[in-house]
Order: structure tokens, then sequence, then C-alpha cells
């Protein structure tokens, strides 16, 4: 393989699936894996059964409902929704990880000012 | 709020767990077919497109393994879990279980008895409000602030007139009183204080109110409060009691106030109570007469040292005004609380120290028959050892099995204390104070809890020891005894010795309070007990005045009493050895005012030595003539003697009482330990009757036959002379001298019955530690045997292995006797903490006992047959 795929970061995922939910609307978790897997550019492995701790984790918090549903071909699958309380921590965590990055980008960066 | 939501819906994810699995296997296969189909038409083969679709999910095993840890709490879990297995491995073994649970539940429940007790008398705070304000207050004859004598009426006064420190200074004696005007008369307790003393404790009555000011003045006290239950019982719980007038000692009383039902004051089961009209007594200005009970209320903020220190600067200023016997005297103060269980704090915890030793040892015994079981679990543990359960989860498996059984003895136990702790109370001496505060309450409750928990986790020890050392491959190799069972009961003996020794202790504490109470009982009181009827008279001042009068009737009722058949003599006296005795500053005519010491001192009848068996060692006793009119005289003790005239003949030499009365001394008589059996004789007097000015009196009765059949009779006589004369406490003199060792006594039943139960623990430990062995060592014998060892050498060898265990432990036991003994130094009346003959004879049971423990076990090894045993390997 010539490009190195990276693991998933811990923490990272929650909002992966949840930015994921905003911008795709309700979905199932097999469609949730296979977006963010395409969304990186194929950069990530997302082993797809780890998505389903990370759902069950969301909705425990509120941040995401489910329900049962009929996917595009016909087959019964589970469909997980944002809530509102899902909307604005997708917000929070998305202006804290620009912070974060764009401190980082500045240390990182190689023409730092001091 | 979102956390707490999540640990919510995750403690709700612990139930309908089949449904949610099955909706998890439902959610993946459905995203598997999906992946499927989409690999399918990405041009995959069916086998090919399967393969990938699993790869990619990576392990639907393990993925359903996280998401279940994820949906409920795995550690409750399996603690469930283990809770359940254990309480199914404990069902399959009932035998067990049952011996486990008495064993704890025997211990615990006796941990709660006697720690609700010490709860209510020392922990709990007096139930008044505020109570760390409440003192009372003593003077101090030793001048050094460790003595507590009763108060004068005038020192009272100096007190509560001149000090700053106080809210409230108040005085309480106890009086007795004949309530007539009923079905018949009846003698009450009662007791007499100031006007401010419900002020004091700040106790509201039920009904009615306190004493005003003015009814603490000369001429308005016939008022009086009643308790709780003379109200219910005398005058039915009416209301209409208020404003009443009840007589009372033959004086009018109107009834102003009814006291809480739990109200108790813990010095006096009073009745009723009157206030003082403070200055109508003559002794209520006099510094001599000793006879109150001083309390107060500090101030907010005033510590007790403070109030001690301006209390003794006062005494100090007014000592000019003291008697001269009293110049040496100080005053002491001491928290209410203080001198209320000072005395039997130790007591008391002693009692807990024994008591957690029983279920130390009860635990040792639990912990030992687990580790047994472990062993012949430790297949089970291995196999699932091997099937992967952590040494984390094995332990935490045990541990569960032993804190379960903990708790269900806790519980069990807890049920136990219930029923006996009626028993303790009603066991209980009278004089605890507090004792009926004593109940299972909220923190006996927590005890209780944190004690169960504690012995189970306890019990869990060895084994989870045991199991630890678990070797794997070998146990399920040889599939039974190896290093394991060796290592095992090396450990097991190490209980047995802890057993053994903890025993011991706890037999020499029982023995020594044994030969303590033996030797307190066997005391000569310096009169004779048996054989003596004794009973209370309060005679009525406005019929009796006088003290001719009053030995005038005492005259009579002798005569009618001593012409029944049965009785001997009869006579009648003021004071009642261990219960009622009285003081006073005495010094010899002639002698400087520095030799002023107090005496006891009674008024009797002439037949009073006679009918007491007190020996009459010098001069004569009283006449008839010896009254009022006549010269003073008085009968001096031998102790008397003793302290103020070692040298000489008493005959003819005078007292003088209180700086005032002279008496002439015309008899010397016998001690008597009126105060306590431990306690020497006090110097003593005696005044003729006809000069009382007292109003309780004791009779006595001396009888040829059984006193208590005297009783009626008795009463019947006094009753013919004054039909209107109740007698009260109709007890025989022996029933009296066990009640002032009750407490003694309660003290050696408690850690005897300790004992006791510690001795049959350790014998059952022994021998079930010395069985085990045996059997393991099967094999061992039966080899033996048939290489020749006779059945004796087999015996010997089992005998000697066993009892050096126990001489182990026996070692150790004397060692933490004694280092632990010394603490009930003053707990002992004539026997030293280390009496050699309680150690001796403790060692010498024990021994025996565990002898026996080992001797059983070892008959059976010698008895095996080595074929059968060989055979059967």
């Amino acid at each position: 393989m010539a490009v190195d795929k990276s693991d998933v970061w811990q923490g990272t995922l929650a909002l992966m699936v949840l930015k994921t939910l905003e911008t795709m609307g309700p979905l199932h978790g097999y469609g949730i894996a296979r977006r963010i897997e395409q969304t990186s550019g194929d950069r990530l492995a997302v082993n797809y059964g780890t998505v389903y701790p990370a759902l069950l984790k969301l909705e425990q918090e509120g941040y995401i409902a489910s329900e049962w549903g009929v996917s595009d071909n016909n087959r019964k699958a589970k469909y997980y929704r944002l809530t509102r309380a899902g909307r604005k921590q997708v917000e929070k965590e998305a202006r804290e990880w620009e912070q974060t990055t764009s401190i980082l980008a500045r240390f990182l960066s190689p023409d730092e000012e001091s | 709020m979102r956390t707490l939501r999540a640990w919510f819906l995750r403690f709700t994810g612990l139930f309908h767990k089949e449904r949610r699995d099955q909706d998890l296997a439902q959610e993946i296969e459905s995203h598997l077919q999906m992946h499927i189909e989409d690999n399918l038409r990405a041009g995959m083969t069916p086998e090919e497109a399967r393969r990938q679709a699993l790869i990619k999910f990576g392990g639907v095993e393990s993925a359903k393994e996280s998401y279940r840890d994820r949906r409920g709490i795995p550690v409750l879990e399996t603690l469930w879990q283990d809770i359940r297995f254990g309480l199914r491995v404990l069902r399959k073994s009932p035998g067990f279980t049952s011996v486990v649970l008495l064993t704890l539940a025997l211990g615990i429940g006796a941990n709660t008895a006697i720690f609700s007790v010490l709860n209510a008398v020392v922990f709990r705070p007096l139930p008044y409000n505020q109570p760390d304000q409440l003192v009372q207050l003593w003077e101090d004859p030793s001048g050094k602030g460790s003595g507590q004598n009763s108060v004068s009426g005038g020192v009272f006064a100096d007190w509560r007139d001149q000090s700053q420190c106080f809210q409230h200074v108040s005085a309480l004696w106890g009086i007795e009183g004949n309530l007539t005007g009923g079905d018949q008369p009846e003698w009450l307790k009662g007791a007499q204080v100031s006007a401010d003393f419900f002020d004091l404790l700040r106790v509201k009555p039920i009904l009615g109110r306190t004493y005003s000011q003015e009814e603490g003045q000369p001429g308005h006290e016939q008022v009086v409060i009643l308790n709780y239950a003379l109200w219910q019982r005398r005058f039915g719980g009416e209301t209409s009691i208020l404003n009443q007038t009840i007589r009372l000692g033959g004086q009018s009383y109107t009834v102003i106030g009814v006291l809480p039902p739990d109200f108790q004051f813990p010095w006096r089961n009073a009745q009723y109570w009157i206030p003082f009209g403070w200055g109508s007594a003559w002794w209520h200005r006099n510094r001599e007469n000793n006879r109150l009970q001083v309390f107060g209320r500090l101030k907010p903020g005033v510590t007790v040292d403070q109030a001690r220190a301006e209390v003794n600067a006062l005494t100090d200023r007014l000592k000019p005004a003291y008697p001269r016997y009293k110049q040496a005297w100080g005053a002491t103060i001491f928290p209410l609380h203080e001198s209320l269980v000072g005395d039997v704090r130790l007591p008391l915890f002693a009692l807990m120290a024994a008591v957690s030793f029983v279920l130390l040892i009860s635990c040792v015994n639990v912990s030992n028959l687990m580790l047994a079981r472990t062993a012949a679990r430790q297949r089970e543990l291995a196999v699932r050892a091997a099937l992967g359960a952590s040494r984390c989860r094995l332990t935490r498996q045990l541990l569960a099995e032993s804190v379960t059984l903990g708790i269900a003895g806790g519980v069990l136990g807890v049920l136990l204390a219930f029923v006996g702790m009626d028993i303790l109370v009603a066991l209980g001496p009278q004089d605890l104070p507090r004792l009926q505060e004593v109940r299972i309450d909220g923190s006996v409750l927590a005890f209780s809890s944190v004690a169960s928990l504690l012995a189970g986790i306890l019990c869990g020890l060895a084994p989870i020891w045991g199991a630890s050392r678990l070797n794997l491959d070998r146990t399920l190799k040889e599939g039974g005894r190896s290093s394991f069972a060796r290592s095992h009961q090396r450990l097991s003996r190490g209980l047995e010795i802890a057993e053994v020794g903890l025993a011991f202790m706890l037999l020499v504490g029982g023995g020594l309070f044994l030969r303590s109470f033996q030797g307190l009982y066997s005391t000569d009181p310096g009169f004779k007990p048996d054989h003596l009827l004794t009973m209370q008279l309060n005679l009525p001042e406005f019929k009796y005045p006088n003290g001719e009068s009053r030995a005038r009737l005492f005259r009579d009722v002798i005569a009618h009493v001593e012409a029944l058949p049965g009785v001997k003599s009869a006579s009648v006296s003021t004071g009642l050895p261990f219960e009622d005795t009285h003081d006073n500053g005495v010094v010899l005519r002639g002698r400087p005012a520095s030799e002023y010491f107090g005496a006891d001192y009674d008024f009797v009848t002439s037949d009073h030595f006679q009918t007491l068996g007190i020996p009459l060692l010098k001069g004569r006793t009283f006449a008839a003539t010896d009254n009022e009119n006549k010269t003073p005289v008085a009968i001096v003790s031998a102790a008397f003697v003793r302290v103020c005239l070692p040298h000489e003949d008493p005959i003819g030499k005078h007292i003088i009482e209180n700086g005032q009365q002279e008496m002439e001394i015309v008899g010397v008589v016998g001690d008597i330990r009126s105060h306590a059996l431990a306690l020497p004789p006090k110097p003593q007097y005696y005044k003729p009757m006809a000069t009382t000015d007292w109003t309780n009196f004791n009779l006595f009765v001396r009888t040829t036959t059984d006193p208590q059949m005297l009783a009626e009779p008795v009463r019947k006589s006094i009753l013919a002379v004054d039909p209107d004369q109740p007698v009260a406490n109709v007890r025989t003199m022996t029933g009296v001298v066990s009640e002032s060792v009750s407490g003694e006594s309660f003290l050696m039943f408690l850690t005897g019955s300790f004992g006791l139960v510690a001795l049959s623990l350790a014998t059952v430990g022994v021998y079930g530690v010395m069985a085990y062995a045996v059997t393991l060592r099967t094999q061992e014998t039966a080899v033996r045997l048939a290489l020749g060892a006779r059945p004796v050498d087999v015996l010997a060898l089992v005998l000697r292995r066993g009892m050096t265990t126990v001489a182990i432990g026996l070692a150790f036991g004397l060692g933490g006797t004694l280092a632990l003994t010394r603490f009930l130094q003053s707990l002992l009346v004539k026997v030293s903490p280390t009496d050699a003959v309680t150690i001796s004879a403790v060692m010498l049971v024990l021994a025996s006992a565990a002898a026996l423990a080992c001797y059983l076990p070892a008959r059976r090894a010698a008895r095996t047959d080595p074929i059968e045993a060989l055979r059967c390997e």
C-alpha cells in the first residue's frame, strides 16, 4: 500500500460521526462508517465495528437519537439522526478543534513569529 | 447533566439484556448485508464480498463486547454475577452456610448489642438541650480536685448567688413520701429541686408549667410536678389533674405540671418533683450538713475550667465562714456527662473489647472453613483461570462470596440483637446510668453494617490468599492436593494459632472477673445478710413530729413483729447498707480542729446490732432511756476508734458533731462495709433512735425461717400498729447485697459467656483444621502404616503436630494477656491482672479442649486402613 492509513484518534470519532450526521441527515451505521472513510479521502482506517459503541455513547449522552427504518435497497436498518443538543455539540466541538489545530499550527509552522 | 443522564441510561442498560442483544445483532447483520451488497456491486465474488465486509468490520464479537461494556456498567454487572454465583455456591452447601451464618450472626449480634449499650450510655449526648453546657458541682474533701462529696445547703447558696459563670445553679435531693387520698396509700420516690431546675435542663412539661420564681420562696412551695408514669397510673392521664390538690407525706400540693414521657433524670427514678422553699429548713443555710446534688448550666462560651477556677476562688474567699472540718476542702466541677458515665466507661469499653474478640475469633473460624472449601474448589478455580478469568476476577468472586456471607450474618445478627437487647437491659445493673435509653438506632445500624462488611472481607482474605497461590498447571494435572494444600495448611495453622491466642486472652479476662467477683461476694460485710428481711418506712412528719414519737412507734412495731413466729428480733435504722448512708464531720472533744474527719452515722433502735449480727466489742448498746432528755450518747465502730483513738479506751470520750452537738461514747461495735463490698469500712457512729430528726427508716427483721415468707406477716403487723403506714421495698438482705454487686456480676456474666463462646469456637476451629489435615494426609498415613508404623505412632505423630500449633497459640495468648489485662486493673478487686491461678486454669482448660479436638482426628488417622486407603488413590 502506498499511503499510510492513520488510525482514528481517540475521541475524534464522535465528532466525525456528529459532523457526518449534520451534513448527511439521518443515516445508518454502515453509511456513517463509509462516509467517514470517504470524507477522509480513504486516509483513515476505520474498523466499522468501532462505530457502534461510539454511536451508543452519543445516544446515551443525548446528542443523537435512533429508530429503525428502511434503507435505499429496501433493507431494514437503524437510522441515527442529530438531536438539537447534538447540533449544538457539533458546533462547540468543531470550534474547539479549530482552536486546537490553529494553536498547534502556530507551533508547527516554520516561520514562527515571536 | 449529560454524564448523569448517560450513567442513568447505562444503569437501565443492565436490564432487558436479551432484547438489546437481539437489537444489536440485527443492526450488525443489516450492516454486513449492506456492505456485502455494495461489494457485490463493485464486482467481487460472493465469498470475497462477505470476507471483505467481515474484515472491514473488524471482529463482530469484540465489537459486540465493547458495545455491551458501553451499554451497561461492567463492574456492577460482574458484581451481580459474582453475588448470584456466590449465593448459588452457598445454597449448594447448606451445612457449611448455616454454620458460617450462625457463627457470624452470633459474633455480629453480640457486638451490635454491646455497642448499642456503649452508644446509648457513653457516646450519645445527654438528651437535654445543649448538654455540653451542663455540669455537676461537688464539694471536694481532697482539696486537690479529685473528690466528689454532696454539697451543703450553705455552700450551694454561695455558689448560686455569687458565681458569674452560670446561667443557673440548681440543687436536687431525693425525698420520699406517701401518696394518700386514693384507694390505698402508696410510697413514692420523689425529688426536691430548686425552682429553676427544669429551666436549667430546658425541659418543657407536656401539661401545665414548671415552677415560677416565686414558688422557690418559703411559703409558696406547695406545688408539685408529676412524672408521666405516675400521672398515667394514678390519675388516668386526665388533664383535669392540673390545679388539683394531692396529699403527699401528709401535706397538700397543687399539681402544676406533668413531665414528658421520655424525661428521666438519671440519678433518681423520681415520680414527683417539688420545689425547695429556699430558707425554710435549717440546713439551707448550714455549710456543714452535706446532702445536695448540685448542677449548673454554663453561660455560652464559658468553659468548665473557667467555672472551676471561679468556684474554687469563691470557696477560698469564703473559707472563714466554712466549718472547721472543711478548711482544707475545695470544689470540683465535672461535665454532667462525665460525672454520669465516668465510672462505667471503662467496664463498657472492656466489654466492647471482649465482644470484638469474639467476632474476630468467629471470623478466623469462618476464614478457616472457607479456606478448606477453597482447597476443595481449587479445580473449579483452576478451570476458571484457565478459561481466562483474571486473578482479579477470581479474587472478586471469592470476596463477593465472603462479603455476602458477612452481610447475611450481619442481618441475622442485628435480628438477634433486637431480641438480646431486652435480655441485656433486664440483666444490666439498674444503677447503670441511661440504661433506659438503650436502643438500636441509626448509628448502631451503621456500626453493624461496617462490622458485617469488615467481617466479610476478613473472612475472605485467607481463601483469597490461598487462591492466589493456585498453581494452574499442577492443579489441573494432578487434580488434587499438591503444593496448594501445603501452603494452605500453613495459613490454616496460622489462623488456628490466632484463634487459640484470642480465646486465651478472652478466657483470662472472663476468669479474672469471675475471680474478682468471687472474692468480692465472699467478702464479709460485717453483718449477717442471710435470714434478714428489710423494708423501708417513711413517716409523715405531722403524725410523728419528733424522735420520741417515732421511737415509740418503732417500739410498738418491733414488739408486734417479734411476736410473729419465725422472727428472732427486729430493729430500725436510718441507714441501709450499700444504699442509704449519711455522713457528718466529727472530732473528739479536746482535739484541734485539724483532726476533724468524716464519719457515717445512723439512728438505730437498741436491738439493731443484735438483729444485723454486728458484734458488740466494748461497752453497751442503747437503752430505752437514751432519749432526748438524757446526756447524748453514741456507739462507734472499730474503724472509728482506729482513726481517732488507736491507743486509748474510747468509752467515756466525747464526740463533737458538726462543731456543735456533743455525745458520749458508750460502746464500740464491729465494722460494716456500708458503701460497697469492695471498699474498706468507713468510720461510723450510731445515735439512739429517740434523738432522730429523720423521717426515712429501714426495718430489719432477723428470721429463723425463709425471710421472704415473712414479708406479708410483717407488713400486716405494721398495719396493725398504724393502718395508714405503707411499707416499701420489701427485700431480703442477701438480695440487697447481690444488687450492690450487680455491676460486677453483669461484667462477670458477660465476659464469662464471651469466654465460653470463644472456647467453643476455638475448639471447633482446632478440630476442623486437624480433621482436614488428617484427610489430606491419608495417603501418607497409609504408607506409614503399610511400612510398619504402629497406630499409636500415627496417633502420637498427629497429636504432636496439632498440639505444637496449639502451644504456639497459647504462648501468643499468654503474651497478649500480659500486655492487655493491665488495662483491667482498676476493674478488679483483690485479684492481680496477671493472676497466676486464673492464667494457669485457662491454660489447662484451653489445652485440654484443644487436645480433645486434636485427639479425635488423630484417632481416625490411627485407624486408617492402609490397604483401603492406598487402593483408593
